[in-house]
């Protein structure tokens, strides 16, 4: 049992439970290009860390785990660099809007409310339209083929966007305006919403986009990799609530639990990722839920952070 | 207020003359080892021990209390009548940051509630803490929800049965404590108080004081990332990518065999 003192959590940890928690989340990451944080953070928590800095170390972690899979994907062929660098264009920008918006609305008031709610409905619908849509695809194709006939409209709007680009990796034509839209409303809801993205992002591609699963995967990756080195930053400088020694355990072990991760994502098909996904995202939007509508083990919670 | 009730404790004990006390005041002695603890790289929490002498009728009661602070805190309610969600803001004033009790095995049967209740007990700090915005009546339960986050965080607590005591001598006994400081506990000074109790009531005090400080590698990460908080990050990032670079050389190897 070797326990180490977090200088600026404050708190001591034991190594083996950290970097257990790294492994665990880092195959999740490399799977389904997430960043993790939605189920890292709140486990952090649980270990007695200080919710800012429970957030602000796994940002820090984020980094290493999508180093390692976003390499790995690349190897595969699965990170189309041209969209995911539009796509953060649109993101921070986004991000910088995020900010602004959350800030007028707590003057406002009932922030939080609007917050919370917002998270919850986004996570329950695509949770269950990702859920729906790729049993429906699994078990029938001819449901497919009379679904993309009632899409043809948005098919027809998409190409008629001006500005078309060609994305060779995920064999794609579409307006550079597209990745660029998208990318800024997934900054605005993220920074609102106080998470890395991964989440809305991953489904937008493969919905809105029309990217294969695969090349999906990859490219978020490569995205939230420079969104955490951007939270990172923020944090270290503003708030000094990065823990160096936490994001250390954390990282020995989500880096190679990402390889892991991002090997298993190669074994299994589009669909069956979707799925597993949705079943995720479900399970998010569940725990959630419960949060808010049972009464609270204990009333007052510390200020600062989500 | 302390001074005050330490004054009539004082009178209290002299004003008793208790027929089985011999002496004539009621000394209490209270020895620290060690007084210092230092936070290092492996920090798990810390023992200290607690000895001295107290007279031979008496039992002891230890805290162990960290500087007093405001404390404010985002109080949950429900919005709308359905939703469990932040709804503001409280702030307790004068709270001590740490606040822990041990107390002998001969004081455990007589159960949590009571012993809250006892002077140095948590109810007494309840109702010299005020609350702001004020709460009228439910003080008593806003008090309670700040014992429990305190109590969770390991901040504040109970220790029964920590206490030791050895064979009576001139109407004085030994006593000897071991007492548990947990990992959490921030860097300060804290109050070592022992207080000998003769049925529920305070007879005599003496307080040590206890430094808690940073060392080695924690103290110098905590003070670089307040002082250079920009280069604090960039190493951090830096150190991530190097991570995630290196397992990816590793497991790239083992991938073309």
């Amino acid at each position: 049992m070797l326990n180490l003192y977090l200088p600026i959590a404050g708190e001591s940890v034991n190594l083996f439970v950290v970097f257990g928690m790294g492994g665990l989340v880092g195959i999740l990451s490399g799977i389904f290009g997430v960043g993790g944080g939605f189920l890292m953070t709140p486990l952090l928590i649980m270990l007695g860390i200080p919710p800012t800095v429970a957030a602000a170390s796994d940002s820090n972690q984020i980094v290493g785990a999508s180093t390692s899979a976003t390499l790995a994907h690349y190897k595969m062929g699965n990170v189309d660099f041209k969209m995911g660098i539009l796509l953060l264009i649109g993101g921070v920008a986004g991000g910088t809007l995020g900010v602004q918006i959350i800030k007028a609305l707590r003057e406002v008031g009932n922030a939080d409310f609007l917050i919370q709610i917002t998270y919850v409905l986004m996570l329950g619908l695509i949770g269950t339209y990702m859920f729906v849509e790729s049993i429906q695809a699994m078990r029938n194709k001819a449901v497919r083929r009379s679904s993309r006939k009632r899409e043809s409209r948005y098919t027809l709007l998409v190409n008629r966007l001006p500005w078309q680009m060609d994305f060779e990796k995920s064999g794609i034509r579409r307006s550079i305006l597209m990745p660029l839209g998208l990318g800024l409303f997934v900054g605005i809801l993220a920074a609102i919403m106080g998470v890395g993205g991964g989440f809305i992002m991953v489904p937008i591609m493969v919905y809105l986009l029309r990217m294969p699963m695969h090349v999906v995967v990859g490219t978020s990756l490569f995205q939230i990799l420079f969104t955490c080195i951007n939270v990172t930053l923020m944090q270290s400088v503003t708030n000094h609530t990065v823990d160096f020694i936490l994001a250390v355990i954390l990282l020995a072990g989500s880096t190679s639990g990402a390889q892991i991760g991002a090997r298993l994502s190669r074994r299994l098909k589009g669909d069956q990722l979707k799925i597993l996904l949705a079943s995720l995202v479900l399970l998010v939007m569940f725990k959630m839920l419960l949060d808010l509508l049972l009464p609270p083990g204990v009333l007052f919670s510390r200020t600062g952070g989500h | 207020m302390k001074g005050l009730s330490t004054l009539l404790v004082l009178l209290a004990a002299g004003l008793w003359p208790c027929a089985h006390v011999t002496y004539a005041s009621t000394s209490v002695e209270a020895y620290l080892e060690p007084n210092a603890v230092s936070i290092g790289a492996f920090f798990s929490g810390a023992r200290i021990t607690v000895a001295g002498k107290v007279p031979a009728s008496s039992e002891v009661l230890i805290t162990v209390t960290g500087q007093n602070e405001d404390l404010k805190l985002n109080r949950k309610g429900r919005a709308f009548g359905l939703l469990w969600m932040n709804v503001g803001t409280t702030t307790f004033h004068d709270v001590p940051s740490v606040y822990l009790l041990y107390t002998s095995e001969s004081l455990a049967p007589i159960g949590r509630d009571h012993f809250e209740s006892m002077p140095g007990g948590f109810e007494s700090l309840g109702k010299k803490t005020t609350i702001t915005p004020s709460p009228g009546e439910a003080a008593g339960v806003l008090f309670k929800e700040f014992l429990k986050l305190k109590k969770k965080e390991g901040l504040y607590a109970v220790h029964r049965g920590e206490i030791q005591y050895s064979q009576e001598k001139d109407g004085e006994k030994s006593y000897e404590a071991a007492l548990r400081i947990p990992a959490k506990i921030p860097p300060g000074q804290y109050e070592v108080k022992v207080s000998a109790l003769n049925s529920g009531s305070v007879i005599g005090e003496a307080s040590e004081y206890l430094t808690v400080r940073e060392s080695g590698m924690p103290a110098y990460l905590s003070s670089f990332s307040l002082k250079h908080g920009l280069l604090y990050g960039i190493l951090a990032i830096l150190t991530a990518i190097a991570a995630g670079l290196l397992m990816d050389t590793l497991f790239g190897r083992k991938g073309s065999h």
